[in-house]
């Protein structure tokens, strides 16, 4: 089985200049290979390209040989079920079903691979319980149970956790040793581009003849490399801006977070890794006061405000907004405006004030906007529609709109997620003028080697514990 | 060739899809006839029902919901051939839009409003008259199936105002909130004549909490049955018909490019694109595409 | 490992296999909830709904698939509110001039013919809710899927009813999580006020997020083979003897059969002024 396309250029409809320019690619059974490139530069076309589905989306030349099955996977896990299935073992069949095997072979191969991916006890599980990995690894096993030719991957490892990253790798493997192909594409290095026999680069849509290196090409690496030092970044010996003591989160009957202490300090960046389900993104919901009620919490949380000591736990979630800003795993959910600058006027409200009062508040409130969009490098996007952008641009928007409420400690929930190097470079700035301006900043990942580059402390999150 | 046929290109095995040189005869005959149906049903009830219930119910009920029915049935399966692919996808959303808002409302709160058609309105002005009927038809037959069979009934006034929505979005109404809404309350008026037999016979007035207050409170005050329930359903209706179409508007203006832009009945209800802005605009959306 | 798994296996399909024998099938469940429309609508006596609601608490009683607990608190969820509303529509405000007047204060009068009407009109339709919360179609969309591709439907018509069904906890969960999300920037979300000022942004979030995650659906799909010229399987395992075939076509024929002899005045069905006559 081969896939091979010779000099492919495509435009999408309405536009003006070739998402893929000149693509010429053979892709042979039995090897993994992996196209990396910044964002923007074509990756998601040209799987798409691969898995015949820009037929209906523009103009399209070349000629793409194409003698066996291509599946995809692209990259965000709500849209890869198929939402005709409400059960993780319906889902995992349909692909063979609705090819028409026969149903006990349908359902054996769904199970094998279910239990290959380690999540075999979730067969009967509803898919709207499960978490974004999981729901990748289910559509993994649907598009991998009929048996395809050609497996194209679309940023696969970003919603999984090391954990599945390894099964994952795992079951390529052995997918290749039987005859298939595997096509990664992303905008950065991980475990899974690291067993591919091929990296190819992408750029503006052509693929580079010439082997640069990782970073030349805009292309983030996160592989750690063990040789280089840990971050020597110097730790502030202030008082501590936020404050938890004995923080214990238990929803029925397992505890979650089990006596947690945390400080964090002004200009520091704490980073929290810890395999999923291990309680990331719980704690950062408890401090944030966003639990449902199954879940019980007790502990103390302060915070240190203009020399005074504020009880945070015991403030309504909207309350603590003034003190901690909270940027979700999901930036779709926080984005609710047309434009990038209406989100950030809107986000918050304005603060009380007499009707007098009001046209200084909004004139305060757009200076500050304007202030905002230039820190997090969003002026130039300023009146493009946010779900217009890309993922990484998305979630700078919701880091803006969180600093629109002047508050001290941000928490971020996987910025690292999706984000070529100068996506990771804006990150970057704005962390670090956020820190240098008196903040603190509190992040969950799962990049190791960001973690060790740029944070000031490494926390990881073990047995409900944060250890250091 | 039309831009509809390009996206058909891959073509289903099923007879949807515009643009395959299909005979539009067949599916404009059903629609036709289903509309007919629902008329003749709703003369006939007018013109020899009592104007209140009796003891002993009588057929009225049967007459009424086979003639909505079946015409909502044949209405359904005339427009769904007459619909593009790519809308297809966005029905399953319209539907489930209408079923969660419609439930809280009329289950839930004391409110004499619906609200139980914003998504048939938005997939009309998404994808034109005949989109937003079959939304509106098969939209209440989920519904109905699945939690409330109440609401099978009414499957004819929801496919009029998706398809009056189609009609007022090809007209430019949705380009400003004042027309919107206006627009929006007139079509209420014809969305409760319809509405109101069945609400009449078949349910004795109504059975929200809101509504039949309403009811109770018109016939507390010497109105007949029938009476009562048609000027209830005509307020509702008008009030909750502008609402929709109200906050239809809001929404199609706040869509990205990446979503309008595969949809060309949509370009009805944008506002018309400054020759300037035009290619820098659809430029950077469109680059913002790839990376997805 | 692998002899842990294959228990497992084991254990897993023991009890999956009990499942499928003892429902019906899809196609089954919509024909019954179909014919159920007809006849309680088209029969106006109200034995019918009564038949048809001592039928399905019967039923539920003895299924072991179905939990009456459960079944008891949807149906009790979605009627009792219907109950009052009929109540006060027609038993208190009924407006007909010929009535037996059981008590009256104010404007109200409870009437016996409006309480009969409003009795009667609930008994329809709790009959029907209590069909439609026993076959729960709308808990699982590939059952849906099943049942409507038996009927016949166009293949695209039976997706947009499955995946409708889908939708509906996943805009719940998303509205919760974008109200959360606001929570979290200062809005006091738990008054009515602010949640009404805010509604338009969350509406506009969650339309535009769920059209873009529904847009990429349709891609997979049709690459999963929704259009393929192969036959299908179901996608579900269902138990659909030549038993269940004949209950597909006999029960609409039965249904129609008596709805003629109804009409035509041949079904010695009592009426509601009989039962209340004779009481």
């Amino acid at each position: 089985m081969t896939v091979s396309i010779t000099d492919a250029w495509f435009t999408y409809r309405g536009e003006d200049t070739a998402a893929l320019s000149g693509i010429t690619f053979d892709v042979v059974s039995g090897t993994m290979t992996a196209v990396l490139g910044p964002l923007g530069s074509g990756t998601s076309t040209l799987c798409r390209l691969f898995a015949g589905q820009l037929v209906s989306r523009g103009a399209l030349t070349g000629t793409i040989d194409r003698n066996g099955t291509v599946a995809l996977l692209g990259d965000d896990p709500e849209a890869q079920l198929s939402g005709m299935t409400s059960h993780v073992g319906d889902e995992s069949q349909l692909a063979c079903r609705l090819y028409g095997h026969d149903p006990a072979d349908a359902h054996r191969r769904a199970r094998n691979l279910l239990e290959l991916l380690g999540i075999g006890d979730l067969w009967n599980r509803r898919l709207d319980t499960l978490s974004g990995g999981q729901r990748q690894l289910v559509a993994v096993a649907r598009i991998l149970a009929p048996g395809p030719d050609l497996l194209v991957l679309d940023q696969p490892a970003q919603s999984l956790d090391p954990q599945m990253r390894v099964r994952l790798v795992t079951v390529l493997q052995e997918f290749c040793d039987r005859g298939g192909a595997v096509l990664i594409t992303g905008h950065q290095t991980d475990e899974l581009t690291r067993i591919c026999e091929e990296v190819r680069f992408l750029d503006a849509g052509r693929l580079q003849t010439a082997t640069p290196t990782v970073r030349s090409v805009g292309i983030w690496d996160s592989r750690p490399n063990d040789d280089a030092t840990l971050s020597t970044m110097l730790r502030s010996q202030a008082d501590p801006l936020l404050t938890v003591r004995d923080l214990t989160v238990d929803r029925g009957s397992s505890r979650i977070l089990d006596g947690l202490d945390l400080d964090l300090r002004p200009g520091e960046l704490t980073s929290v890794t810890g395999a999923n389900g291990a309680g990331k993104s719980t704690l950062l919901r408890a401090l944030l006061g966003l639990l449902d009620r199954s879940a019980s919490v007790t502990g103390t949380i302060t915070v240190s405000r203009l020399g005074e000591m504020i009880r945070l736990d015991t403030l309504p979630a909207h309350a603590r907004s003034a003190h901690l800003g909270w940027v979700g795993q999901d930036a779709g959910l926080q984005l609710s405006a047309a434009t990038v600058a209406r989100e950030l006027l809107h986000a918050a409200p304005l603060p009380p004030h007499r009707r007098r009062d009001r046209k200084r508040v909004r004139d305060h409130r757009l200076a500050a906007a304007d202030s905002v969009l230039a820190e997090a490098d969003l002026t130039e996007v300023a009146d493009d529609h946010p779900f217009d952008l890309d993922v990484a641009r998305r979630k700078d928007i919701v880091i803006a709109s969180a600093l629109m409420t002047e508050t001290t400690v941000l928490l971020l929930d996987e910025p690292t997620i999706g984000r070529d190097l100068a996506a990771m470079t804006r990150l970057n700035a704005i962390i670090e003028s956020f820190l240098n301006s008196g903040g603190a900043v509190l992040a969950t990942t799962h990049d190791q080697r960001w973690a060790n580059e740029f944070a000031h402390r490494r926390l990881r999150l073990i047995d409900g514990r944060a250890r250091s | 060739m039309t831009a509809h046929s390009r996206q058909s290109g891959q073509g289903p095995t099923t007879t949807v899809g515009p643009g395959q040189n299909r005979n539009r005869t067949l599916p404009l005959i059903l629609t036709l006839l289903g509309t007919l149906i629902v008329i003749g049903t709703y003369v006939a009830v007018l013109l020899t029902q009592p104007a209140n219930l009796g003891v002993d119910l009588g057929y009225t009920t049967l007459w009424v919901m086979l003639g909505y029915l079946g015409g909502g049935v044949l209405l359904a399966a005339g427009t769904l051939p007459l619909i593009p692919r790519s809308v297809l996808a966005l029905i399953p959303v319209a539907i489930a839009l209408n079923v969660v808002i419609g439930q809280i409302i009329g289950n839930y709160t004391p409110v004499p409003l619906y609200l139980d058609s914003i998504g048939t309105v938005l997939i009309g002005v998404l994808a034109g008259p005949a989109a937003g009927a079959f939304t509106g038809i098969i939209s209440n037959l989920i519904w109905g199936v699945t939690l409330s069979p109440s609401v099978i009934a009414f499957s004819s006034g929801a496919a009029f105002i998706g398809a009056a929505a189609g009609w007022a979005a090809r007209l430019g109404v949705f380009r400003t909130p004042w027309t919107a809404i206006i627009v929006g309350a007139v079509a209420g008026v014809p969305a409760g004549a319809i509405g109101a037999p069945v609400a009449a016979y078949v349910f004795g007035g109504g059975l929200g909490a809101g509504t039949g207050g309403v009811v109770a409170i018109l016939q507390a005050t010497g109105l007949e049955m029938f009476n009562a329930t048609f000027a209830q359903s005509m307020v509702s209706d008008i009030v909750d018909k502008a609402l929709i179409f109200a906050l239809a508007y809001v929404v199609i203006q706040s869509l990205p490019k990446r979503i309008v832009g595969r949809y060309e009945f949509a370009a009805h209800s944008r506002p018309r694109a400054k020759k300037s802005d035009g290619p820098d605009l659809t430029k950077q959306a469109e680059s913002a595409q790839p990376a997805e | 490992m692998s002899h842990a798994s294959s228990d497992m296996h084991a254990a897993v399909d023991a009890a999956e296999a009990h499942r499928p024998k003892r429902r019906l099938h899809p196609a089954t469940e919509l024909i019954i909830l179909a014919c159920s429309l007809l006849l309680v609508f088209g029969i106006p006596s109200p034995i019918v709904p009564v038949i048809i609601l001592t039928g399905t608490v019967v039923t539920v009683t003895v299924s072991p698939a179905v939990r009456l607990r459960e079944w008891a608190m949807t149906v009790g969820l979605l009627c009792l509110p219907t109950l009052v509303v009929l109540i006060v529509v027609q038993g208190l405000f009924y407006p007909g001039t010929d009535v037996y007047v059981l008590w009256q204060v104010g404007p109200a009068r409870l009437s016996v013919e409006g309480l009969s009407i409003a009795v009667q009109i609930w008994l329809r339709v709790s009959a029907l809710i209590g069909l439609c919360a026993m076959f729960g179609l709308g808990a699982d969309s590939a059952r849906l899927f099943d049942g409507l591709r038996r009927l016949r439907l166009p293949s695209a018509v039976a997706y947009m009813c499955a995946s409708a069904i889908g939708l509906i906890p996943m805009i719940g969960a998303r509205t919760r999580h974008i109200i959360e999300a606001r929570q979290a920037r200062g809005w006091a979300t738990d008054s009515w006020r602010v949640r009404i000022r805010l509604l338009p942004g969350i509406v506009t979030g969650l339309v535009t997020a769920i059209l873009l995650t529904v847009d990429q659906r349709h891609d997979v799909l049709e690459s999963s083979g929704l259009n393929s010229n192969a036959t299908a399987t179901a996608l579900q395992d269902h138990t659909d003897g030549t038993g269940q075939s004949l209950l597909r076509i006999l029960t609409p024929l039965v249904s129609i059969g008596l709805i003629v002899a109804s009409v035509t005045g041949s079904l010695p069905l009592p009426g509601a002024a009989q039962l209340i006559g004779g009481a």
